[in-house]
Formats: C-alpha cells, sequence, structure tokens
C-alpha cells in the first residue's frame, strides 16, 4: 500500500482535470482552478521524486504484460523538469487564453497529459512506457487543434499518423524482446548474450527501428515533418510544453532502449550507433539551416527544436559519460529555454498580432521585460556562458571526442556550425527588436501581464542560475551515468 | 444433449417465426431476441458447466457420423456467440424498424445462431462441413435481403465464394474422412495419409474454411457485404468469419498434426497465404473513401492475422489467434454498429462527407473511437491484448516469414490508427455541411443498449485479460501444445 503514493502524481492531475469538467468550472474560476491543479500535480510530482527510497509498483494484467512504475535516477530528472515547466505554462495559459474559446477543453486535455506525463516518466518497463506514450499523443492532439481551423486539422493529423507510425516502429522492438522471454524492464543488462544467442544481427536491426521511432517524438530526420508544422498552429503555452517537454518524452524513449535495455555495451561501435550518430548530426544543421530561413517566428522556435533535441539524441548515441551527461543537462536547459523563447513569441502574438519575424523591427522598447527574458533565453541556446546552454553543449562535444570513432570530430564541428546560426536567427531578432535603427517607427508600450512574464522570468533565473551553479547537476547526471556504462 | 438443444433451438426458432399468426411492428424482433436470449443462456450454462461433453449421431457409420463435442476452444467460441448474438439482434431491431420483410430477416438472423452454435462444437470434419454449409445458407438470404442493386450484386460474390469454397472444404473434409482422419483428437484417429494427400486435403480445406475469414482469393465478398443491412455486416465480419477461423484451426490442430507441420514447407505456404491476404486487405483498405467498407477490409486484414497465428502451430499461436478472436469481435461489431447508426441517421457513408457530424451522434462516434482505438492495438484496450500476443507469438518462432507476419501486424497498427483518426478527429473538429432542414440525431434506446453491452464487454475483456490469457492457455495445452 505504501507505493500507492507513486499513483497519486498520475491519479490527482487526471482526476481533476475530470472534475473540472464534471463540474463545469468556466472562466476565472476555471483558469485559477488549472492553475492550482497544476501546481498541486506538480508538486506530488516533486514529492515523488525527491523520496528517498524511490519505490515501485506493479499492476500485472496478464503473464506477459505488467504495468510498472518505478522511481529511479532518470525518472527523478525528468519528474522534476516536469514540476518546474507544467504549472508555469498553465499560468502562462491563464492569461494567454483569457479571451479564447475551449478554454475548458484544452484545461481538460492540459490536466491529463500532466498525469500521463507523470507516469511516463516513472515507467519501469517498456510495455507501461508504450502505454503512456500512446495515451499522451493522443492527448496531445486537442491542444494542437485548439483553433478547430483546417490548418489547425491537418496539422493535428500529421502530428497524429507521426507520431502513430513512431509508436509502433517502438512497438515492433517491445514485442521482439518480449518473443525473447526477456521482461522488457528498465534495468540495465536484462538483455544477456544467452537470450539474443544467434539473432544478435536482428536485434540490432530491431534496436535501430525502436531509436528510429522514439525519434519522431523528438523530431530527428528522416521524421521531423510533423514538428514545424504542428508546434506552431498550437497556441503558446501549448507549443512551449509541446516543443519543450513533449520531445523530450522521445528522448526518455531513446534513452531507456540505450542505456536500460539494450546496453550501450550493445550498441556501442555498431553500424546502429554511427547510422543514428549521422541521422543526429544532419537533424542538427538541417534545424538550425531551416530556422535561420524561416520568416515565421513560431515556425522558426520549432525548426530550432528540431535541431536543439538532436542535440540531446547526439549526446546519447555517443554512448560515453560526458555524452549522457550534456544529453541530460541539454534536456534540462533545452526545455526551459525553449519555453521561454515560445512563450515570448506568444507574448508578441498576444499584444501585437504579428507572427513574421520582419515586422518586430523596435519592438524591444514597447516590451521591455518580453525581449530581456527571450534575450537570456537565446544566448542560452546559443551556448554563450554562464548560461546553462553553455554548459551542456560543452559536455556534449566533450562526449563527442570520447567516442574515439573516426572522424569524432565531426561532431563538435557541427555542434559549432549550428552555434553560429542560432546565434543568427535567435539574436538577431533580439537586437533588430530593441536597437532597430533610426528611423525606424517605434511602436507604443505593449507589455504582457504578469501572468504570462513571471513563468519566463523564473525560467530565464534558472537558465543562469543553474548554469552558474551547475555543479550539483552535473555529479548527479555523471552518477548516474556511472551506475549505467 | 444440450449442445444439440442450442444448436437446433434458433433454428426452430428462426423457422417458426414466419408461420406466427398476426403480429404487431416489432413482434418478430421481439420474437427472436427471446429466443436468442434463450439460446445465449443456455449455451452460457453449457460453458461454465465445466464438463467436456460429447455427443454423436449414427456414430456406428463413422467416420461419415454426426458428432459435437465441447472442449476449451469451442467453450470460446460458443461463449463468445452467447454475448454477442443478443446485442446484434437488438441493434437490428432499431435499425430493422422500417424495412421490408421482417419476418424473414428475422427469422434468418435467428437461424444463423444455431449454424453458429454448431461450427463452435462440431466434432468431426464433416459435421463442421454441415455448419458451414449452414452458415453459408443462412447468410446469403440476410445479404440480399434488401433485394436492391447493390444487395443483389453482394449476394452474387458471396454466393460464388461460398460455392468455391465449400467445394474446397468438401474435398477436405472427404479426404480426411476417407483415410480416417475426419475426427478431431489426433491420437485417437489411427488413420494414416501420405504427404501429397496431406497437402491437398490441408490447403483445400485451409482456403475452403478460410473462405469465411475472407482469404484470398475469397477476400471480395467482405467488402461487398457491407452493403447489406448493417446488422448483417455485422455478423459476417464477426461471428461468421470466426467460424472460418475456428474451422481452421480446427483442420491445424485437431486433424493434421501441428508437430509434423512446424518447420516444412507446408506452413511456409500457409503463412504466404495469410501474410498476402493481411497486406492486401491493409492496402485496399486505405484505398477505400467509404467509412464502413474501409471497416470490411480492415477485417479481411484482422482475419488474416489469426491465420497467421494458427499457421505458426505453437501453444502461443493458438492463444494468440484466439484473444485476438475475442477482442476483434467485440471491436467489430461495435464499429459496424456505428456505421450503420450513422448510415441509418445521416445517410452519409464517405470519410469526407462525416466531416462535424461527431458532435451530433455523440454517443455513436465515442463508441466508434474506442472500438477502433482497440482495433489499432491501443493499450489498455482489449485489441492491445491480443495484438501484442500475436506479435510476440510470431516473433518467438524466429523463422523469416514468421518475422515478415509480426512486421506486417505491427504496421497494421498504424494503418488502422491512420484508418480511424482520418474519420474521428474530423468528425468532432471541423463544422459539418447540413442540407436545409437536415438535423442529425443520435442513435434511439435499443441501438444505446447494444453499444453499452459491446462496450462493457470490452471492458470486461481488458480487466480480465490476465485470467482470460490463462484460459487460453489451457486450451492450448488441452490439446497437447505449450
Amino acid at each position: 500500500m505504501e507505493q500507492m503514493r507513486l499513483l497519486l502524481p498520475v491519479a490527482v492531475p487526471i482526476a481533476l482535470g475530470l472534475l473540472g469538467r464534471a463540474l463545469r468550472v468556466r472562466g476565472k474560476a476555471l483558469r485559477v482552478y488549472s492553475v492550482c491543479a497544476s501546481v498541486l500535480g506538480g508538486v506530488l510530482a516533486a514529492l515523488c521524486a525527491l523520496w528517498p527510497e524511490g519505490g515501485e509498483m506493479t499492476l500485472r494484467w496478464t503473464d506477459m504484460l505488467s504495468l510498472t512504475l518505478r522511481v529511479d535516477g532518470l525518472s527523478r530528472v525528468y519528474l522534476l523538469l516536469l514540476t518546474l515547466l507544467w504549472p508555469g505554462a498553465a499560468l502562462y495559459a491563464a492569461e494567454y487564453l483569457e479571451h479564447s474559446g475551449h478554454t475548458e477543453r484544452y484545461t481538460l486535455f492540459y490536466l491529463l497529459t500532466q498525469g500521463v506525463l507523470h507516469a511516463l516518466s516513472m515507467s519501469g518497463n517498456l510495455v507501461t512506457f508504450y502505454t503512456f506514450y500512446e495515451a499522451m499523443t493522443v492527448l496531445t492532439v486537442p491542444l494542437v487543434l485548439h483553433n478547430q481551423d483546417r490548418e489547425a486539422v491537418a496539422a493535428a493529423m500529421k502530428y497524429l499518423v507521426y507520431s502513430v507510425i513512431g509508436a509502433s516502429a517502438a512497438l515492433i522492438g517491445i514485442f521482439f524482446i518480449a518473443s525473447l522471454g526477456a521482461p522488457g524492464d528498465f534495468a540495465a543488462g536484462v538483455l544477456t548474450g544467452e537470450t539474443l544467442a544467434g539473432r544478435e544481427g536482428f536485434a540490432l536491426a530491431i534496436f535501430f527501428v525502436m531509436l528510429l521511432g522514439f525519434g519522431v517524438k523528438a523530431g530527428m530526420f528522416p521524421f521531423h515533418g510533423w514538428l514545424p508544422t504542428a508546434h506552431p498552429v498550437a497556441p503558446a503555452p501549448a507549443s512551449a510544453v509541446l516543443s519543450g517537454v513533449i520531445t523530450k518524452m522521445g528522448v526518455l524513449g531513446a534513452a531507456r532502449v540505450i542505456y536500460y535495455v539494450a546496453g550501450a555495451e550493445r550498441l556501442r561501435g555498431t553500424w546502429v550507433q554511427s547510422a543514428l550518430l549521422c541521422l543526429s548530426l544532419i537533424t542538427v544543421l538541417m534545424g538550425s539551416t531551416m530556422a535561420f530561413r524561416e520568416k515565421k517566428l513560431k515556425k522558426r522556435l520549432a525548426y530550432s527544436s528540431v535541431s536543439q533535441v538532436s542535440y540531446v539524441l547526439f549526446g546519447l548515441f555517443t554512448m560515453t559519460e560526458a555524452g549522457f551527461v550534456g544529453a541530460l543537462l541539454h534536456v534540462v536547459f533545452h526545455a526551459l529555454m525553449k519555453n521561454t523563447l515560445f512563450m515570448g513569441a506568444g507574448n508578441i502574438i498576444h499584444k501585437t498580432g504579428k507572427t513574421e519575424v520582419d515586422e518586430l523591427d523596435g519592438l524591444g522598447r514597447a516590451m521591455p521585460w518580453t525581449y530581456a527574458f527571450f534575450a537570456v533565453a537565446s544566448l542560452g541556446l546559443v551556448g554563450i556562458p554562464p548560461t546553462g546552454g553553455f554548459i551542456s553543449k560543452w559536455s556534449l562535444a566533450q562526449g563527442a571526442l570520447a567516442t574515439g570513432l573516426p572522424g569524432a570530430w565531426i561532431g563538435p564541428a557541427a555542434l559549432l556550425i549550428s552555434a553560429v546560426l542560432t546565434a543568427g536567427y535567435l539574436l538577431s531578432l533580439v537586437i533588430r527588436g530593441c536597437f532597430p535603427g533610426a528611423g525606424t517607427h517605434i511602436p507604443e508600450k505593449c507589455e504582457a501581464g504578469w501572468r504570462m512574464l513571471l513563468p519566463m522570468g523564473a525560467y530565464a533565473v534558472l537558465i543562469v542560475g543553474l548554469g552558474v551553479f551547475s555543479a550539483p547537476l552535473i555529479r548527479y547526471f555523471t552518477a548516474l551515468a556511472r551506475a549505467l556504462m | 444433449m444440450l449442445l444439440l438443444l442450442c444448436v437446433l433451438l434458433p433454428i426452430l426458432l428462426g423457422a417458426a417465426l414466419p408461420l406466427l399468426p398476426g403480429k404487431g411492428p416489432k413482434a418478430s424482433a421481439l420474437w427472436s431476441l427471446t429466443g436468442v436470449c434463450l439460446t445465449a443462456a443456455l449455451l452460457l450454462a453449457a460453458v461454465f458447466s465445466g464438463r467436456d461433453e460429447r455427443f454423436a449421431l449414427f456414430a456406428g457409420a463413422a467416420p461419415f457420423c454426426f458428432a459435437l463435442r465441447l472442449d476449451g476452444a469451442a467453450r470460446l467460441y460458443l461463449a463468445l456467440t452467447a454475448v454477442l448474438w443478443p446485442p446484434a439482434v437488438l441493434f437490428a431491431l432499431e435499425m430493422m424498424r422500417t424495412a421490408p420483410r421482417r419476418d424473414a430477416f428475422f427469422a434468418w438472423y435467428t437461424a444463423a445462431m444455431g449454424a453458429a452454435v454448431l461450427t463452435g462444437c462440431a466434432g468431426n470434419l464433416l459435421t463442421l462441413l454441415l455448419a458451414f454449409l449452414l452458415t453459408v445458407l443462412a447468410g446469403w438470404p440476410l445479404v440480399r435481403h434488401m433485394r436492391d442493386g447493390d444487395s443483389l450484386k453482394a449476394s452474387r460474390s458471396y454466393a460464388v465464394c461460398a460455392a468455391a469454397g465449400g467445394l474446397l472444404a468438401l474435398v477436405c473434409a472427404a479426404g480426411f474422412s476417407a483415410f480416417g482422419l475426419g475426427d478431431f483428437d489426433p491420437a485417437g484417429s489411427g488413420g494414416q495419409i501420405g504427404r501429397v494427400p496431406l497437402a491437398i486435403f490441408l490447403l483445400a480445406g485451409f482456403l475452403g474454411f478460410g473462405m469465411l475469414a475472407g482469404i484470398l482469393p475469397f477476400s471480395g465478398w467482405m467488402a461487398k457485404a457491407t452493403l447489406a443491412p448493417a446488422p448483417v455486416s455485422a455478423l459476417l465480419h464477426t461471428m461468421s468469419a470466426n467460424a472460418g477461423i475456428i474451422a481452421v484451426m480446427r483442420l491445424l490442430y485437431g486433424v493434421a498434426s501441428p508437430a509434423a507441420l512446424a518447420g516444412g514447407w507446408l506452413q511456409n505456404a500457409l503463412l504466404i497465404a495469410a501474410i498476402a491476404t493481411a497486406a492486401y486487405g491493409e492496402i485496399r483498405m486505405l484505398r477505400t473513401p467509404d467509412v464502413e467498407m474501409r471497416i470490411a477490409w480492415s477485417s479481411v486484414g484482422n482475419f488474416s492475422f489469426m491465420l497467421i497465428a494458427l499457421s505458426l502451430f505453437s501453444g502461443e499461436g493458438l492463444t494468440a489467434a484466439l484473444s485476438h478472436m475475442l477482442s476483434h469481435s467485440l471491436a467489430k461489431a461495435a464499429l459496424f454498429f456505428c456505421t450503420g447508426i450513422i448510415l441509418m441517421k445521416t445517410r452519409r457513408v464517405t470519410v469526407r462527407e462525416m466531416h462535424g457530424i461527431g458532435r451530433h451522434l455523440p454517443w455513436t462516434f465515442a463508441v466508434f473511437t474506442v472500438a477502433g482505438l482497440s482495433l489499432m492495438g491501443m493499450p489498455p484496450l482489449p485489441g492491445f491484448v491480443s495484438k501484442s500476443a500475436l506479435i510476440t507469438a510470431s516473433f518467438s518462432q524466429g523463422g523469416w516469414w514468421q518475422h515478415t507476419g509480426a512486421v506486417v501486424m505491427a504496421v497494421s497498427t498504424v494503418l488502422t490508427a491512420m484508418d480511424i483518426f482520418i474519420v474521428v478527429f474530423p468528425a468532432f473538429c471541423m463544422h459539418p455541411t447540413l442540407e436545409d432542414g437536415e438535423e442529425l440525431r443520435d442513435c434511439g434506446a435499443a441501438a444505446k443498449t447494444a453499444l453499452a453491452v459491446l462496450c462493457a464487454l470490452m471492458a470486461a475483456a481488458s480487466l480480465l485479460a490476465g485470467p482470460l490469457t490463462r484460459d487460453l492457455q489451457a486450451i492450448g495445452r488441452g490439446m497437447g501444445l505449450l
């Protein structure tokens, strides 16, 4: 019974979401309700993460399928990250969606998704992970098609189709592992040489397919196409969490497969590793280039996510300690930075209705706080010290060099080029916004309200603060990596 | 004797229906409903009595005798018959309210239950052949019930396939019986048979009995049969096609010996036939605009999955096939009920026409979504349990074709998902184009009850997945597998 506490962060947000719908909470009450509910859910998740002994609970469904929730090192990282991000975006949405329709539906699915994400973070085996992964996909679709115009519906369908393709690719692997008689539990080294005997080659292909499948959610080439379509059509707070959080769940799946199911030793040095490293680097460069060329603000940020999440994947695929640490650091920092950036874009759209980057000259004078926070996040994403982005990218580059593969220098070189492009597509915005040059029309003051600025400010502080005081994070991630390799 | 009663009761009640004097508009449906519920109660009594029963007529003329037996697989099939027929009749009660010749419709619909029961508990190949003929005989008038151009076309296609399938099944049944292998009990039958006749009879039976489950080249009728009234499509795509699966299972596991077939070329031939059908069905599904027909093509795919699993000749494969039979029947019946309601209430058939009508028929579309997700294999619905069993069983054998089968089944998850989502999301999100004065209403109480029963059954199948799977494994052990 003691382990039932693991169910709380899953069940409470889901129950509160349904309750709010059943009681038909509306208007201002709904805005307060959604923030309070998501804060409560976040606190429960944090308690679970910080509870000293972790915990595990299993529900046997059939002999072959069991649902397991377990708090291990990686779960803790994800649970705390969700605690930071989910309530913040709820507060933001309370102002952003104030005059929009369908807020009841948005709140319902937002809270349901929170519960499912907590479960996903704590999933202890592949079947559980798949269950909540699919649930996450279906529950986030209403967030994407919030505006319900033809474009949103088309984008939502695209999102669904890509996601389902990815999930079923993962499914093939789940059942293959089940057919070997291995439990598919997330504990390092569940697959021994004996269980794979004679089918090592096929198993490698299966792992490749699984990682490609989880890569779909993370926007990895060649399955990145849905991301720049789906993320921008959602309302800004939803884009923020879709880009900042949901993509990281694909990363979590990839990390679970590489380090917990297959074992890094089995994949290191194989064609699977080389192919995935190549794909992730292609994505890094392609995403940055596309972002650089893109003129629509939110779409630019979405392409930036394509690129940045592949930094994380690249770190995981190096299968080195430094790479793993860098990947997890970048999970944390990219989530914070991308949430801030999308919220900044949301402020601009909400207050001025402008969506093209060329229309934003001089806007920094009108929205000083928005631009300040946006600038901090941009610097972080480029990787300029003392922000967190510098720490994570440094670690990623070290990981790449530690692989010892021929051409290991290509990794850091690609990261560097991409950083230059990032500076080009983000800092140019900040500079043109704040220093428009003589003769530009300066718009009137139109700063966003405190509910939209507070989460941005908090994240900006964290981006710098966690960057300066990064030692505990690095220590924790290193210990995690050592335990796995 | 209870078994014989269960076979004869619905047939006799169906036959008696047109003879009843002076009836109101609902009388024939209520008569049918009563008869079906009565039979269902008897069936459940037989299923849960826990005794393996045998019954034979003309036993002296063996192998040309009429034999019934109740074992694990028969129990599953009969239980499924018992729980699916009453909601189907309830649904028909609402759907056929304004249709012509209701007496004849409900007579055949009731009698078809007797044919299904006979299929489930047939004890040898010749009895199974009889059951096959009865199933087809009851199905044909139902398909052509509306007597319009479409129904007649569908019934012609059904008749041609049934005749060809019946001939092949006859070759199989007569052949094996002549060699003394007609009884479903490999240990007890003493006959010997050479490799060539074995292959011929087995393939004939696989294709012949498989016709009911839409195996190539007999797939086309399954799609055309959706032109019949919705309760008929629901019947043909669940219990009637399940009869084909049970028949093939009897043939592969009761007549032939699985241990001898595993690993040979004959196994590969069966696998290839089933995989080809699965791929064909899934591709046709995506290329069809008509929603009901898309669901029909997905049946072709799903029954082939069961045939693939049966062709694995392992206990896991058998368990998976039966498990999928259960989950697929529930989901598919619900889907056909929903499309039937949509057609009746809105006269809309294509994906495009259904944009925006979800909000006007919320119950129907909610059930459609749940059933569709189960069909796709979304956890925690029963479809996920059965699909996981199917794919795992295929992978665990390790042959090339087995792996291909597993991949085809996994890919079908994507295709089915597209099939369902492309209907559901626009239906809920977009705005409908209504004609002047058109008003869309959800279904009535009878159909709602039928849908609720199916949803309750799906929930039960998901919650009880553990014990159910163990029961299915026991069936495999009963046949000497595992």
